[in-house]
């Protein structure tokens, strides 16, 4: 790899990293989120849903529709994987 | 493939059924602790390829049948689930389908049955999840096969 190439993925890198920098000292600190998506889903997820732990709550209640299609995309993979190598194991 | 000494199968036969145990407790306890389908069903996986592969799996059409079929009817649970939520919703003016409005009564927060939708949730994403990591450990168990039987030379 010539000394070029190195320079331009150094300089990328380095890009990434301020922004990276930059964007985790923008997040709010530990203990002071209340207000943003916490302080909807805090409240009201023991009446809501009759469950103590709230994550679980989120995660199969509120955004019920993106864990369902990741099941079914886990469903699938192994699915395809079985499908895939019994092709092999009859030849 | 064949089974391993005779070491790893007495601790494995020791070890799995308490493996077993753990991953059952997450698995019905997502609605009250830490953990919930996802997470159970990786350790219950683990518990049965840790038996498999002490006594040695073979990887056959019954295997194979077996392992869908399970992971089929997890997956049938969760759905079951849903579209019993979603007919509600469709008599009563469209929404969140995978909400629970009423139609499974919520009951003591804290017991096992309660929480409504929760439970047969985590229970179906764990057979389903538990099911699925097993199918991919049957097809490693198969690539070792098929390396060694073409490694020894015919």
């Amino acid at each position: 790899m010539r000394a070029k190439e190195i320079a331009a993925m150094l300089f990328l890198a380095m890009v990434i990293l301020a922004f990276a920098i930059i964007f985790t000292l923008s997040f709010p600190s530990f203990g002071s989120g209340r207000g943003l998506a916490i302080g909807y889903y805090l409240p009201r997820a023991l009446e809501d849903t009759g469950a103590l732990n709230v994550v679980t709550t989120i995660v199969w209640d509120y955004r019920g529709y993106d864990t369902l299609g990741e099941t079914t995309v886990f469903f699938a993979a192994a699915i395809g994987a079985l499908l895939l190598f019994r092709r092999r194991e009859r030849e | 493939m064949r089974g391993m000494s005779i070491i790893v199968k007495t601790s494995s036969r020791l070890m799995v059924p308490l493996i077993l145990i753990l991953g059952a407790n997450i698995i019905f306890h997502g609605h009250l602790t830490p953990g919930g389908g996802f997470q159970g069903g990786t350790i219950v996986a683990a518990a049965l390829t840790l038996y498999a592969l002490a006594y040695g799996a073979s990887l056959n059409l019954k295997n194979i049948e077996r392992v869908e079929a399970a992971k089929s009817i997890g997956l049938a649970i969760i759905g079951l689930v849903a579209l019993a939520g979603a007919l509600n919703e469709f008599i009563r003016g469209f929404g969140n389908f995978m909400q629970n409005r009423g139609v499974f009564p919520l009951g003591i927060p804290g017991w096992i049955f309660s929480a409504g939708t929760l439970l047969p949730f985590s229970i179906g994403e764990g057979l389903n999840v538990a099911m699925g990591f097993m199918a991919v450990i049957f097809v490693y168990v198969m690539l070792m096969e098929f390396e060694l039987k073409e490694g020894s030379g015919e």
